[in-house]
């Protein structure tokens, strides 16, 4: 009887360990057949993890500046094309109300003054004013451009080395004067460009009449253009 | 019958007018049948837009002399409007009226035409009288908005002074078929303004400094009219030698430059060149 009892209990105990020692075989291979694939699965993002990082980076990137872009398109540049552009009559208070940075005060007791103004005729952008002023006594007379569009460029006047730079209460001039004898006496020509802020004005033509070598040009453009 | 030998001698005696006994121009035929029209302006500029281009050339000098200059006023008028694309015959002009306005002041209703300063005077600045003048030349010589050929310009601005009760006298300055400086120097010396006909033009500025000028040109390639009322000329001593140089005194008809001096020696080709008088 204790021989059964103890054969029976060899058995299950033998039974216990084979079976164990098959599963502990299995575990074994089943830890061995994962293990190898985390050990390869290890040594792939630990050789490419930079690479990895830098696309992460780059479509970070595209994704910001894609939405920046959405949200703030870039503004086209504008191109005009003069054969496009209009003149009409105007006012010096048209003018004012285009310029933002220049104020034009003028007497008109003592000069009259012809205002145009040029119009882009596709867009309907100001472009620029054209003045004729002409004193009373015909001594001096002068013709400028103010130029009121940050996006025109005004080709017709070229700032050279002969020009001379002057400062200005609140803007510099650039400016170029000569007194030319003539049959008649002496003739003061000038041009000149003046900037403030994104505007410009140009003075294309000006003309002094049996002047001392000094002219008036400069204190003529001080008590105009404020 | 005698109606129609009436509207016969009528169109004769109207033709006849259209080109007066002073009418002296070469190849005004040729013109026509060259078919040049002159049409640049800015901004307004006719079919072919033609771009302008700013050179510039120094002189650098020894020595320096004026030796001659005429101008037919110390001011003379410079008008720049222009009603429409291709209205520089019309600008052009109207110049030559604005001038002859001193004269007759009928001839530009309502204007006054100069100021006598000493013993010249100043033209004054276009105005809507002139604005309204240069229109009626521009509707005149054709005003299709392509440009006026020599022939519309002289059909125009005749019709237009015929109409205010005057004549009008052409004289070409040309020699042997080509622009001659001299002849035109002496219609200018007679106080005649000239009217240039260009295919090429240059406005130019020339400017002084410590033994170097500079002359400044703003050149197309352009058909163009202006009107010369003087010149100018300088003799240079350089260090290579003796340069002459010869400018009109030019009213452009160019907003930026619409008094300035034109070298017809650069870069343009005057087909013709007519002396005006107005009486």
């Amino acid at each position: 009887m204790k021989a059964k009892k103890f054969l029976k209990q060899q058995a299950e105990a033998e039974k216990k360990e084979i079976l164990e020692a098959s599963d502990m075989q299995s575990f074994d291979e089943f830890f061995h057949d994962i293990e190898k694939p985390a050990q390869l699965k290890r040594g792939f993002f630990k050789r490419y993890y930079k690479w990895f990082i830098s696309a992460a980076g780059i479509a970070a990137c595209a994704i910001i500046l894609t939405t920046v872009l959405l949200l703030y398109p870039a503004k086209e540049k504008i191109v005009y094309d003069e054969n496009n552009f209009v003149t009409s009559s105007s006012t010096i208070e048209e003018m004012d109300n285009d310029m933002t940075e220049f104020n034009f005060q003028i007497d008109t007791t003592a000069y009259s003054v012809e205002v145009e103004k040029t119009v882009d005729s596709v867009s309907g952008d100001v472009i620029l004013y054209r003045l004729q002023v002409d004193q009373y006594t015909s001594l001096i007379n002068f013709e400028f451009i103010a130029v009121c569009n940050p996006n025109y460029f005004y080709p017709y006047l070229e700032i050279t080395d002969e020009y001379t730079d002057a400062g200005l209460t609140n803007y510099s001039v650039s400016y170029k004067q000569e007194i030319l004898p003539n049959e008649y006496g002496l003739d003061l020509k000038a041009k000149a460009k003046i900037q403030k802020g994104s505007e410009f004005i140009y003075i294309t033509e000006y003309n002094e009449y049996m002047t001392d070598e000094e002219g008036s040009l400069l204190k003529i453009i001080q008590e105009m253009f404020i | 019958m005698l109606h129609f030998f009436s509207l016969v001698l009528g169109s004769i005696a109207l033709i006849g007018t259209v080109f007066a006994p002073g009418v002296q121009s070469a190849d005004v035929a040729a013109q026509e049948e060259n078919q040049i029209y002159y049409y640049d302006t800015v901004y307004a500029t006719g079919d072919e837009p033609m771009p302008i281009d700013m050179v510039s050339t120094s002189i650098p000098y020894i020595t320096k002399t004026q030796t001659a200059s005429h101008l037919l006023a110390i001011q003379c008028p410079k008008y720049t409007y222009a009603p429409a694309a291709g209205g520089c015959a019309s600008t052009g002009g109207g110049n030559v009226i604005g001038y002859y306005d001193r004269f007759d002041e009928n001839l530009i209703p309502n204007h006054v035409s100069c100021t006598p300063i000493n013993n010249t005077y100043i033209y004054s600045m276009q105005d809507d009288e002139v604005k309204a003048v240069i229109e009626k030349l521009y509707e005149y010589m054709t005003g299709d908005g392509y440009g006026a050929t020599e022939v519309d310009f002289a059909n125009g601005i005749t019709r237009y002074c015929n109409e205010k009760g005057k004549h009008i006298n052409f004289y070409s300055c040309l020699s042997k078929g080509k622009f001659s400086y001299s002849v035109t120097k002496s219609y200018l010396d007679r106080n005649m303004p000239v009217v240039l006909f260009l295919s090429g033009y240059n406005v130019a500025d020339l400017y002084t400094g410590e033994n170097k000028d500079t002359i400044s040109y703003y050149q197309s390639n352009g058909n163009h009219i202006m009107v010369s009322f003087g010149y100018e000329e300088y003799v240079y001593t350089t260090s290579s030698g003796t340069v002459n140089y010869n400018f009109l005194s030019v009213s452009s008809g160019l907003f930026f430059n619409s008094s300035a001096l034109y070298d017809f020696n650069f870069q343009t080709t005057v087909n013709d060149a007519l002396a005006i008088e107005i009486y």
